[in-house]
């Protein structure tokens, strides 16, 4: 029971919450704003601005450039969750076994989720390069050298990048998983002669749900709004143009304010109907797995 | 010392009806035990009269006057927590003091220094002062506990189960110095319990509550002899009271007879039967097993029945009499009885208790 | 017996060789590039360019010496330094956004923790849907604002919008570690005659104290690590490190010695920060929902 203050004093936690609100505010006013925008022809061109309704989004939806991106977008966090989430449950199996210097492993392989994302890329964009150490071991192998991050397949090399920072994110929430599973109902298993992929199917996997569940939905929105990667190595050259970095282009190169904000307010409704989701289900998830409240009391 | 007040209080968290209308009173220098079963709703009072928690509806009110809309910290009241609740981060000096640095005390330093040490030499934890509460025994953080709460010497004192979680040994002994220390004390103490001996070894009066409601309340000569239904009965003494499902028919003479269910005895009514108020056909008879007569003799008008286990309590010995298809509890010095014996049983006429089946409440001859 | 002990042991050893064998092999993933990239700060610029990667070399300091001094080397273009400014912007902004976080989200986290009102989990929503907004549709009208606010390229300006990844953080992790407490002991502090300040003073917030280090420090290295706010808002009097290492690549030629240099000296705060909040990391990272 939370602690009930009396009648006089139900204006204190308003009052309390207010700094942080007006911050929030600040934010918020914007966002309306951008809805505003969206809808006008704003452009740092021109000091006149009209407002054109749908104009924008009627554009935006027969843009194949926006669709292109979209696609794109889709397709680049479906790869990264492909291969990030079951990488780092790999990863953190590994991690959970106590053996000697595993305490060492377990703070380096971290280290690429603590940089900076566009200096990790610009990291890559180095080795990726035409004569860069990548293509040299290549060589040593007798494979041949690849443009990295100048063909057609490109958006994989940005894919790389990206599961070489976030791998760590997943692994490790996911070792956080695996750590708070009991022990009771896999010991009662192995009496009853499971073998291990059995367990690992049946016990381990619906058990971790909730924590897949988080790693997904952090993923997925965090792939999706993926604008550092791409504008250190490609720019959004040969296929790799991802939603917000069209955006940024459309209003710092083109100026076409509302055009780009009306990108992002259909990236934000993505965005935003999926998290609704993801969390509603995470939170079903955990109640299943542990009978606990969650946050959202 | 401070008197408190509960009229016809109701409390509610969310669907649940925990306090369901109960009053009473608490005098002057008084120890008011609260006992009843986990779930009763006594934390819930006292967290009311301390003002953690809201009265759904009725009043609370602690020397005549009304204190709904004071806020906890202005409410002269101490209270010791069921958790000890001790400030972690402090030593126990400083947790004895903070309570004296409040706003609302205005003691100079050396006043709160003697203040702190007085109290901490009362409790015997005048050696612990430096230590901080992870370092402490679960007896040593109680009365750590209780000391914060002694040492702003309010007039109100509330306990929550303070010594629940101490071992056996530990319970008796701070049982007898808590009644040491009310004695000295200026203080009007409520003190919640689930153990009838705390209760009945403490308290002034005691108030018996139940799943929101209030059996009875009385003083412990009272709840104990005189229970006001079988739920009362139950709770106090161990082992627990014999509750024995009987009948009353029209017996030979004047008299009205008791029937035990099953036809297995029956003897006539204790007291005279002409001076009760309400009788019914179905009741429970009560008697406690300290005071149930065992003989090796028949009896003639008695109750036989057989031996079927016998326990060795120390000084009692716990001997179960089957009785037709009753088992009584005995409690008796004399051991001398074997598995299968036949006894006879007597009951004592100013000893056993009549109550209504159905109800619950206990008969009473007007 | 004992031949049957031997073989459990075997295949324990085995197995150990195997997770170890695995390991090091996802080291070696994490960590080549960030070598790569070390050695390459303390190589020369022939070093850097010849046509076979060199793993032998003498190592010099040319390069950090270019980018802290500011000096122009006669070999190649002037060097864009400035970097000594990147580095000390990233501090200010870092820092101080850090600090206004917690200055007015602990207050706030408190207040979701303990009291009951009205919109509560609303508001506390709204925190953690910055989370998840995408960052341009923010920037774009701000950036339009701050021309007007004359907010632009000014550390103010940055520092505020910061707010956008470190005030959720620290509101609904310190949140969460609050919640932890027990409240009774905060009830004895009511009781004991202390208004909800007292109590949030001197009981809350010194129990949780473990907590918000840690969390200061995961805010500051999110604020560290983020590259967009700077890009768009900021200009070269204001650009964060990170900014500052993508300006070593021009049309003209990319100074590959000074920009490994500045990449190592932009994520060692961050990576050197990180070996503190280890065991805070899964908490920090999902925003308070896993406890690890």
């Amino acid at each position: 029971m939370q602690l009930k203050t009396p009648f006089s004093q139900r204006f204190l936690p308003y009052l309390i919450v207010l700094p942080a609100l007006l911050l929030t505010i600040g934010i918020l006013y914007p966002f309306l704003l951008a809805i505003y925008y969206s809808l006008t022809d704003y452009s740092l061109l021109s000091p006149i601005r009209h407002f054109v309704g749908f104009k924008n989004y009627l554009g935006l939806f027969q843009s194949a450039r926006f669709w292109e991106s979209l696609g794109l977008t889709v397709l680049y966090a479906a790869m990264v969750l492909c291969i990030e989430v079951p990488l780092g449950l790999g990863l953190a199996l590994l991690l959970q076994h106590e053996i000697k210097g595993i305490r060492f492993f377990r703070f380096l392989f971290i280290v690429p989720m603590m940089m900076p994302p566009v200096v990790a890329a610009l990291m890559w964009k180095i080795i990726m390069a035409e004569n860069g150490i990548l293509n040299a071991l290549l060589g040593l192998v007798g494979l041949v050298k690849v443009a990295w991050l100048a063909n057609t397949y490109a958006l994989l090399s940005v894919v790389l990048i990206d599961v070489w920072i976030y791998t760590p994110f997943c692994a490790i929430l996911l070792l956080a998983g695996l750590q708070s599973l009991p022990r009771e109902p896999f010991e009662s298993s192995q009496v009853d002669g499971a073998s291990a992929w059995f367990n690992f199917r049946r016990l381990v996997l619906p058990m971790l749900k909730p924590f897949l569940l988080l790693a997904v939905l952090f993923r997925s929105i965090d792939s999706l709004k993926m604008f550092d990667i791409v504008y250190a190595t490609t720019k959004g050259a040969h296929s790799t143009m991802l939603i917000q970095l069209n955006a940024y282009f459309e209003s710092f190169r083109w100026y076409n304010m509302g055009g780009a904000l009306s990108h992002m307010l259909v990236l934000w409704v993505i965005v935003y109907v999926t998290s609704r989701f993801l969390v509603r289900w995470w939170s079903r998830a955990m109640k299943e797995a542990t009978g606990k409240r969650t946050n959202e009391s | 010392m401070l008197t408190v007040e509960i009229k016809n209080v109701h409390k509610q968290y969310g669907n649940v009806h925990a306090l369901r209308g109960i009053s009473f009173e608490c005098r002057k220098n008084e120890f008011l035990a609260i006992l009843g079963p986990s779930g009763a709703g006594k934390t819930s009072i006292l967290k009311m009269i301390a003002g953690l928690e809201s009265i759904t509806e009725g009043e609370i009110s602690v020397d005549g006057q009304s204190i709904r809309s004071v806020p906890s910290e202005a409410r002269n009241v101490a209270m010791v927590f069921e958790t000890y609740a001790l400030y972690p981060h402090l030593s126990v000096f400083e947790n004895l003091a903070f309570p004296l640095k409040s706003k609302t005390s205005r003691l100079s330093r050396e006043a709160i220094d003697q203040r702190v040490r007085e109290t901490a030499e009362t409790l015997q934890i005048g050696h612990l002062l430096d230590r901080k509460p992870a370092e402490l025994s679960g007896g040593q953080k109680q009365r750590v506990s209780l000391g914060r709460a002694l040492v702003r010497k309010t007039g109100l004192l509330l306990m929550d189960e303070p010594i629940s979680h101490l071992d056996a040994k530990l319970r008796h002994r701070m049982r007898r110095e808590l009644k040491k220390h009310h004695r000295t004390l200026d203080a009007t103490v409520v003190y919640v319990t689930h153990d009838y001996l705390e209760a009945l070894a403490l308290a002034d009066r005691i108030v018996v509550l139940n799943q929101g409601k209030i059996h009875q309340i009385g003083t412990p000569r009272e709840v104990y002899h005189d229970p006001a239904d079988l739920f009362v009965a139950s709770l106090l003494g161990h082992p627990r009271i014999n509750l024995i499902p009987a009948g009353v028919k029209k017996g030979s003479g004047d008299g009205l007879r008791i029937v035990l269910e099953g036809g297995s005895a029956e003897w006539p009514v204790p007291g005279a039967h002409d001076k009760w108020t309400d009788w019914c056909a179905d009741i429970t008879v009560g008697i406690r097993p300290q005071h149930i007569r065992l003989s090796r003799r028949n009896a003639e008008s008695g109750i036989t029945g057989e031996v079927y286990v016998v326990e060795n309590l120390g000084v009692n010995h716990l001997i179960e009499v089957k009785v037709g298809t009753v088992v009584l509890n005995v409690l008796s010095r004399d051991s001398e009885y074997t598995i299968g014996q036949n006894v006879s049983v007597q009951f004592p006429e100013d000893r056993v208790m009549l109550f209504d089946r159905i109800s619950g409440k206990k008969l009473r001859s007007a | 017996m004992k031949g049957h002990f031997m073989h459990a042991f075997d295949i324990q050893l085995k197995r150990n060789a195997w997770i170890t064998l695995g390991l090091i092999a996802y080291t070696v993933f994490a960590l080549f590039p960030i070598v790569w990239i070390v050695m390459m700060s303390f190589k020369g610029h022939l070093d850097i360019v010849s046509p076979t990667p060199k793993i032998l070399f003498k190592p010099t300091l040319e390069n950090y010496r270019a980018i802290f001094t500011n000096v122009s080397n006669p070999l190649y273009e002037t060097s864009r330094a400035d970097f000594l400014l990147y580095f000390k912007n990233s501090c200010i902004v870092t820092v101080s956004a850090v600090m206004l976080s917690l200055l007015v989200g602990i207050p706030a986290a408190y207040a979701l923790a303990r009291f009951r009102f009205r919109g509560k989990e609303d508001i506390a929503f709204t925190f953690l849907s910055f989370r998840f907004a995408p960052e341009i549709a923010v920037i774009i009208p701000i950036y339009i604002l701050y021309q007007k606010l004359h907010l632009y390229n000014t550390h103010a300006g940055l520092i505020l919008v910061y707010q956008l990844i470190t005030l959720p953080l620290v509101v609904w992790i310190i949140r969460g570690y609050f919640e932890d407490l027990s409240l009774e002991i905060e009830q004895a502090a009511r009781l004991d005659g202390y208004t909800w300040w007292g109590v949030f003073t001197k009981v809350a917030i010194p129990l949780v104290k473990p907590g918000l280090a840690s969390t200061g420090i995961l805010a500051f290295i999110f604020a560290w690590n983020n590259f967009i706010f700077g890009l768009i808002l900021g200009a070269k009097e204001t650009f964060p490190t990170t900014v500052g290492t993508l300006g070593f690549i021009s049309y003209e030629s990319v100074l590959w010695g000074q920009m490994a240099a500045a990449t190592v000296i932009t994520i060692l705060p961050p990576l050197l920060l990180s070996v503190f909040i280890q065991r805070y990391l899964v908490r920090g990272l999902t925003m308070g929902a896993v406890r690890g």
